[in-house]
């Protein structure tokens, strides 16, 4: 038994007779030439000949060439000649046959390539999404209320927050946090900052601490403390070129001095905030921090250690009741909702992300599939090859060993150049992506290579490749020499092989079918989406999101002035048809209030109808081409002096009204202090406030000009390319006042497209439908080459039938037939399989079945004519054949 | 004349025993040496012995270094290591056990 110690002992030696090659074999030719010299002598003292002598030493000698051969080999460094050599002649193969190493590197990188990138971002975005520590016990907490159709969930009220800290033992923490935006102002140019308005202990609560600076304290919350604000890193950097004595520096937001007292990590990321820029304490005006039916706090938690979240939910479903026993008129139905806040974080975008996960592994799977199918191919076509090196004395071992190097060569090609594609591949798809989508998945920004899902999907491919390309070869290198020299074309393949290429091509044909459907509903879906009506007229619309300085409008009337100043110098520029405008934009959603009609029994906040309102100006329904139906628009003379009055549309018509006429009919705003009522004066058209895949709510509207807004949204009906009009609007807007700042500005396709309803199903299906496209090319290529191959070794078989009379036609057919047979397997089981696809998308399918029959016969459709041109080649090839020259030519 | 070839496997031991006097030998005198040895019986095939040679080098058995002979030829020796003194007292016991257990099947009852 030989010690470790002996063992690496003995690899030492290895390795340095190794670096010592060109010494080796000729210290050992020396010391031979030595014996044999020796030997010689001996020889002739006893009288031989000296020729005699000289060809007798030789003799015994035996070959002095593979004496060193076997030197070297006791050594163990013979193979490394051998793999150099090795590699030499398989450049040379694939060189012969360059339609083979393309396709097979090719299948590789893709292969490789995709996985790599979209686990990459699968990670980024599902682990790497919360870098925090111990983000796992961080929660987001909504409150909740039932019986209302709009939404289930909703933010919380600042009375109930405080109830909530001040009684909960399940939590470490419980913070707030809110949206904010400020206005700086440099070099004369307003811009805006997005910002997040913070409780005291958000940061501690996630478990950061700033950079520089301090995070903020109990003492910054109290009244007339004075402003304090926190930079994010990237903020620092462009704004204060990352000064490392920023902290005490004073910078003026909306008009006010902040003083800066901390800047974050470079790391930090909060998704639901994402993209802001800088942070100030979060103080709750008066009436917000007074009203329990006031929802406007978003809310995160960090989960005591040991405290599941069942535990926390009971308890927090027990504060719950008691808040709303004890405060009956805004709480009563109120519940509240745990959730991780992996889940708030990440919950819209993971099943995109699964879906692409798993679409990424079908196509490894039929890149392997196909890999094997190149190998088995080029095997059965490399018999001969092999054999006559057998023939000439190559070992067993030397033919498997060069057949290894040849796959190792090809598959480390793929998967370097599968790396290298991998990189561009994310940047590409996460281009792909809305600037505003992307804002809030904070952590795709950072997207890094993931070398472990890397080297799992080489290491996948290399395996297959190297098993197909062995299997082969053992059966190659022991093959009988004579018989496979002999018979040449005729090559005694068994049955067996041809039906494990069938099986392969027919398994990449079900997979891409897989895929296809799976495209195929998605873009489906995606088009029943786009198509679907919002209730507007989507077209030649350009929305323009507005923030109006506040120092300079303090007022209703200054603010209502301004905006009719924009109405009358936009509404006559050329190119414009129409203008107008509302408080929120266009699919945000969101915005309710409870309403109950006067004259009716008082209802309690959780049974009055729950509406959605909307603040617009006398010309936003014409802007949008939304249908009065019956009653009056609003007019210029709806104004602060004049009754309070509302339009409101058909669905809320149709709930609170069945039977009556709605106009003249007054509201009550139940849930606003003071109660105040007005008149309804008209029904519109519905059209949907939210996301285009939601459904329509009802919706109440009143004039701008008895309900101002600072931020609203122009929005302007051009007559033609809504594109080309954008910089003229701008110059007009700041005409009217330099000081207004233009947030955005877009067309209404170009909100809609950017929209997450519409992303959501774009981008899935852009990426699977590319690839559905690389399945469909590698399944075709499959198909192609197997009955090419099922061609070359029946062309003496079809040579003797042509002699006999077949027709070509009918050889055509036998050759197709066999084709079309695997094909229509492979389309059976992958239409099975595709339900198992569409299933798991069917949260992101709009108004389409997860079972498409129309989605489903397409792809069919398309994959059996792509399998049908596959055959068609090869078997017209077939038809061609000469008989007396297929016959003659064994 | 004729000259036995050597059973496989024993080369080594042979050469074992040759170094193991404690001289210090080049391929040719171990050669003759094990002929001389063995009566002219054993003939050492120099086709088998340098690889033999090497394989002991890399086990680590004997060690060799260049030296040069009387007549001023340049030459490797080999020289038993401690490694190679034990394993020849392993080969050559079981060698022996072997032997004694072949000659009583083989010795006529």
């Amino acid at each position: 038994m030989a010690s470790i110690g002996e063992w690496f002992g003995e690899q030492g030696r290895r390795i340095l007779i190794l670096f010592r090659g060109a010494r080796f074999d000729r210290e050992l030719d020396e010391e031979m030439r030595l014996h044999r010299d020796l030997r010689e002598r001996e020889r002739r003292g006893t009288g031989a000949a000296e020729r005699e002598a000289h060809f007798a030493t030789g003799r015994r000698f035996g070959n002095t060439l593979e004496l060193r051969e076997r030197g070297r080999d006791i050594w163990g460094w013979n193979w490394l000649d051998h793999v150099a050599r090795d590699l030499r002649y398989s450049l040379r193969v694939f060189r012969k046959s360059p339609g083979f190493t393309i396709v097979a590197v090719l299948t590789l990188t893709l292969g490789i390539g995709v996985n790599t990138a979209v686990f990459s971002v699968v990670n980024a975005a599902l682990v790497k999404s919360l870098p925090f520590p111990e983000a796992d016990r961080l929660m987001q907490m909504w409150e909740t209320y039932g019986g209302h159709a709009i939404s289930e969930q909703r933010e919380a009220s600042w009375p109930n927050y405080r109830d909530w800290v001040a009684q909960q033992r399940s939590f470490d923490a419980i913070a707030g946090y809110w949206f904010a935006q400020f206005t700086v102002t440099e070099n004369r140019e307003p811009a805006i900052l997005r910002g997040g308005l913070v409780t005291a202990n958000f940061f501690s609560t996630l478990g950061i601490q700033p950079l520089l600076g301090r995070g903020f304290s109990a003492t910054d919350e109290r009244p007339g403390a004075g402003h304090v604000a926190i930079l994010s890193n990237a903020l620092w950097q462009q704004k204060f070129g990352s000064d490392p004595k920023v902290v005490g520096r004073s910078m003026d937001l909306n008009g006010v001095n902040f003083s800066i007292v901390g800047v974050l990590p470079k790391e930090f990321q909060f998704a639901p905030l994402g993209a802001s820029e800088i942070w100030a304490p979060l103080i709750p005006r008066p009436d917000q921090a007074a009203r329990r039916n006031f929802h406007w706090l978003h809310i995160i938690a960090r989960l005591k250690r040991g405290v599941s979240m069942d535990q926390s939910r009971a308890e927090m479903a027990v504060i719950a009741l008691q808040l709303a026993e004890q405060y009956p008129d805004s709480n009563s139905g109120t519940g509240v909702r745990v959730i991780t806040l992996r889940q708030e974080v990440t919950g819209e975008i993971r099943p995109v992300l699964l879906a692409l996960f798993g679409t990424a592994g079908l196509v490894l799977m039929i890149a392997c599939a196909n890999l094997a199918n190149l190998y088995l191919a080029r095997a059965a076509a490399r018999q001969r090859e092999v054999a006559l090196r057998v023939a000439l004395g190559a070992g067993r071992r030397r033919i498997i060993l060069q057949i290894l190097v040849e796959c190792a060569v090809l598959s480390l090609a793929g998967a370097a150049l599968g790396f290298l594609i991998a990189k561009p591949a994310v940047a590409l798809a996460l281009h792909e992506m809305p600037s505003d989508i992307l804002l809030f998945l904070p952590f795709l920004k950072t997207v890094t290579l993931d070398r472990t899902v890397f080297g799992f999907g080489a290491g996948i491919t290399i395996l297959t490749s190297l098993a197909f390309g062995l299997i082969p070869a053992l059966r190659a290198s022991r093959i009988d020499v004579n018989e496979t020299l002999k018979e040449g074309a005729r090559s005694s393949e068994g049955v067996g092989r041809q039906r494990t290429r069938d099986l392969l091509v027919m398994s990449e044909i079900a997979l891409a079918l897989v895929l296809l459907t799976g495209a195929g509903v998605l873009l489906h879906s995606l088009s029943r989406l786009l198509s679907a009506d919002p209730g507007f007229d989507t077209q030649n619309l350009i929305t323009v999101d507005l923030s109006a300085p506040r120092a300079r409008y303090r007022d209703a009337p200054s603010i209502n002035a301004m905006q009719q100043r924009l109405f009358a110098h936009i509404a006559p520029m050329p190119g414009v048809v129409s203008v107008g405008a509302i408080d929120t934009p266009p699919l945000m959603g969101g915005g309710t209030v409870s309403v109950s009609v006067k004259g009716r029994p008082v209802l309690s906040l959780d049974e009055a109808q729950e509406v959605n309102t909307r603040a617009i100006s006398s010309g936003y329904f014409r802007t949008m081409r939304i249908p009065l139906l019956s009653g009056r628009s609003f007019t210029e003379q709806d104004d602060a002096t004049h009754p309070k009055v509302l339009v409101i549309n058909q669905t809320l018509a149709r709930i609170l009204f069945p039977d009556e006429n709605p106009n003249g009919r007054q509201l009550i705003f139940s849930g606003l202090d003071g109660q105040p009522t007005a008149q309804i004066v008209g029904v519109v058209g519905d059209e949907k406030l939210g996301p285009l895949d939601s459904a329509v709510t009802p919706i109440v509207y009143d004039p701008l000009l008895q309900d101002a807004s600072i931020d609203p949204t122009l929005i302007v009906r051009v007559s033609n390319h809504p594109e080309s009009q954008a910089l003229a609007l701008r110059a007009a807007i700041h005409e009217v006042d330099p000081q207004l700042v233009i947030v955005d500005l877009t067309t209404m396709e170009g909100v809609i497209s950017a929209s997450p309803a519409t992303f959501l199903r774009r981008f899935p299906a852009m990426l699977i439908g590319v690839f559905a496209t690389l399945a469909l090319l590698l399944a075709g290529i499959g198909t192609y080459g197997v009955i090419s191959y099922f061609v070359v070794k029946r062309t003496r078989e079809i040579g003797v039938r042509m002699a006999l009379g077949a027709q070509p036609r009918q050889i055509m057919a036998q050759i197709a037939g066999h084709g079309m047979r695997i094909a229509a397997a492979g389309i059976a089981a992958g239409l099975a399989a595709s339900l198992l696809l569409t299933r798991s998308l069917q949260s992101l399918l709009f108004q389409v079945a997860p079972f498409d029959p129309a989605t489903f016969g397409c792809a069919a459709a398309l994959l059996a004519s792509v399998a049908f041109a596959a055959c068609y080649i090869p078997a017209r090839r077939a038809s061609r054949v000469d008989p007396l020259a297929s016959l003659r030519s064994e | 004349m004729h000259k036995d070839e050597i059973p496989p496997g024993t080369l080594y031991m042979l050469i074992f025993r040759t170094l193991a006097r404690g001289q210090e030998m080049h391929g040719f005198e171990i050669a003759k040496s094990i002929e001389q040895m063995s009566k002219e019986v054993l003939r050492v095939e120099e086709g088998s012995l340098y690889p033999a040679l090497q394989r002991m080098l890399v086990k680590g058995w004997v060690k060799a270094y260049w030296g040069v002979t009387s007549e001023n030829r340049r030459a490797r020796y080999y020289r038993l290591t401690l490694l190679g003194r034990k394993q020849m007292e392993a080969e050559v016991s079981q060698f022996e056990r072997v032997m004694q257990a072949i000659s009583r099947v083989i010795e006529p009852a």
